[in-house]
């Protein structure tokens, strides 16, 4: 039987995670794809891939990376794109994605997303870099912006202007991850819209939402809580401006009871019905 | 004569110089390495040294977090303090070498066999390595099970020379302690009866797939030699002479009946003993 590939964009989709295997097992929610984290499909067999394989048969996957490191002065590493082509090849996902950062550096690792000093010398390189992993998995894949909690002085390019080019000059699509735009916004002192208004409508392949902790200095993007007021608000205007665009509500601390998320989701799919119906109204 | 324009030069300025460099100060700011590295960073509402400490603690959360899932054990017989005093050692001894973190920790029950603060619990890094090749199981290869009618098919006289496969996820891990028993009553969920008889010697464990779940079983000594053998390349008969070596009552063609059944065994090439 073949597996479901297209991702129907008036519904949200959510992240596979362990805690709701069961639940969604004995009753499959009705959401458009599952996201879940390349590297934790790494392994050569056992429990999570015959998991994955499972819910494959029933929806579009999603696989979205945390630590190719795209945006790191190393080379990449052969062995970790050799997984995930691995992953790629058995799964098919309909979306292949990574972050647009740097997890390690000179071989050694932090394993966290750390941000990229947004310079020509760096934007040259990352755009290499997504080139390599494209040729190398044979498709198409999208970068994420990332949260951030710091800039560097050598910065001297905006933000989404990096994100942009990246995209344009590497043949990708943008992962619009609309709650780290809030955060950096706020963390940062931009306007988040006019981020969204320099990104372009075609460019977006996905869109990320997620709930962040405000710890009185930064609001740090911790996926998990619910999506804030603010952020929703950003998410209908990104809606307007995009159309319709997969979204996927990111929730991986403190996971919550399957119907928590599916609420979340649930929220984002109303906003998407109302932009298809001022599309069909226009 | 004009010198020849170098190809290797044109590609030295290519190499993101000033990135790597950035990158390196901050990686080593992280990891207490370089004060230096808050020159690189925007001061703002925050000190650069402030948003060093943000970056500091998020890297160091999740790398402990990769050890307190692959080792909740270790975690539950120490404690969350001196585990997280060991693991912050640990981080700075033994850099994550990956992007993907399910890598990461391999070295841990080395680490903890020489860590000062464990020298009272000289049984711990045993516990580590179970918890290690438990982790490995998880997300090791699959296989077939091996069709008896094979083996049945294969004369008498070969028998000798048979050279089995093991499972892709069997592991065997032998302690000079209870290390079972140690395991059994650091479970979630586990009842009151924690006792420990330390008198009751070492252990040779078999940790293998069942279902979906992963096994730990108590093997008899000849059965855990015989399957040591063959998982060193060993033919059948040589395995079966170190097994009734060191354990008289080995009944060979029981535990290979049981083996095959449980797919602990599961492929077989003909070969010289």
């Amino acid at each position: 039987m073949s597996r479901p590939l297209h991702i129907e964009s008036s519904r949200a989709g959510i992240g596979l995670r362990t805690p709701h295997y069961r639940a969604m097992l004995d009753n499959p929610p009705p959401v458009s794809f599952l996201e879940v984290h390349s590297e934790n499909f790494f392994g050569d067999g056992g429990q999570p891939l015959r998991y994955l394989d499972r819910f494959r048969e029933d929806y579009p996957v999603s696989t979205h990376g945390v630590g190719l490191s795209l945006g790191s002065a190393d080379t990449l590493d052969p062995e970790h794109l050799r997984r995930l082509k691995r992953l790629v090849d058995r799964i098919e996902p309909t979306l292949v994605s990574e972050h647009l950062c740097w997890v390690g550096v000179n071989g050694r690792f932090l394993n966290d997303l750390l941000p990229i000093p947004y310079t020509e010398e760096a934007l040259e390189h990352v755009i290499g870099q997504v080139g390599r992993v494209q040729d190398f998995l044979g498709r198409q894949i999208m970068v994420e912006n990332v949260s951030s909690y710091l800039q560097f002085v050598d910065s001297s390019i905006p933000e989404w202007e990096f994100v942009r080019e990246v995209a344009e000059r590497a043949g990708c699509r943008i992962l619009l991850d609309v709650n780290n735009i809030y955060v950096n916004s706020v963390n940062h002192g931009f306007d988040a819209h006019a981020y969204l208004d320099a990104i372009e409508p075609g460019s977006v392949g996905e869109i990320h939402l997620a709930g962040f902790q405000d710890t009185g200095e930064v609001l740090i993007d911790t996926h998990g809580s619910s999506v804030c007021e603010a952020v929703w608000k950003l998410y209908e205007r990104a809606i307007k401006r995009l159309g319709p665009i997969p979204t996927l509500i990111e929730w991986d601390t403190d996971i919550p009871a399957l119907e928590v998320l599916l609420d979340e989701a649930a929220k984002a799919d109303r906003i998407l019905a109302a932009s298809e119906c001022a599309r069909h109204a226009a | 004569m004009k010198r020849p324009r170098r190809i290797g030069f044109w590609l030295q300025v290519s190499a993101p110089a000033m990135l790597r460099e950035t990158q390196a100060r901050f990686a080593d700011a992280l990891l207490g390495r370089d004060s230096t590295a808050a020159e690189l960073i925007r001061a703002g509402a925050l000190t650069p040294a402030r948003r060093l400490e943000i970056y500091r603690h998020n890297v160091m959360t999740n790398l402990r977090g990769a050890l307190r899932d692959i080792y909740p054990v270790v975690e539950r017989i120490v404690g969350e303090a001196f585990f997280q005093h060991a693991a912050d050692r640990f981080i700075a001894e033994t850099p994550s070498r990956s992007g993907d973190l399910n890598r990461f920790g391999a070295e841990w029950p080395d680490f903890l066999s020489t860590y000062p603060h464990a020298v009272e619990l000289p049984y711990l890094s045993d516990v580590a390595r179970l918890e290690w090749v438990w982790h490995e199981c998880f997300h090791a290869a699959d296989a077939d099970a091996l069709d008896l009618a094979r083996l049945a098919d294969v004369p008498p006289d070969d028998h000798a020379g048979l050279r089995f496969r093991l499972h892709p996820a069997v592991r065997l891990v032998a302690s000079a302690y209870p290390l079972l028993r140690i395991w059994e009553v650091n479970q979630p969920g586990y009842g009151d009866d924690v006792a420990i008889d330390w008198d009751a010697g070492g252990d040779s464990l078999l940790v293998r797939r069942d279902g979906n779940d992963i096994a730990i079983e108590a093997l008899p000594h000849g059965a855990f030699r015989f399957l040591s053998a063959l998982s060193c390349g060993a033919a059948m008969e040589p395995a079966a002479e170190a097994a009734l070596a060191v354990d008289a009552e080995f009944d060979l063609q029981g535990f290979l009946l049981e083996s095959v059944q449980s797919a602990v065994i599961v492929d077989f090439e003909r070969g010289t003993p």
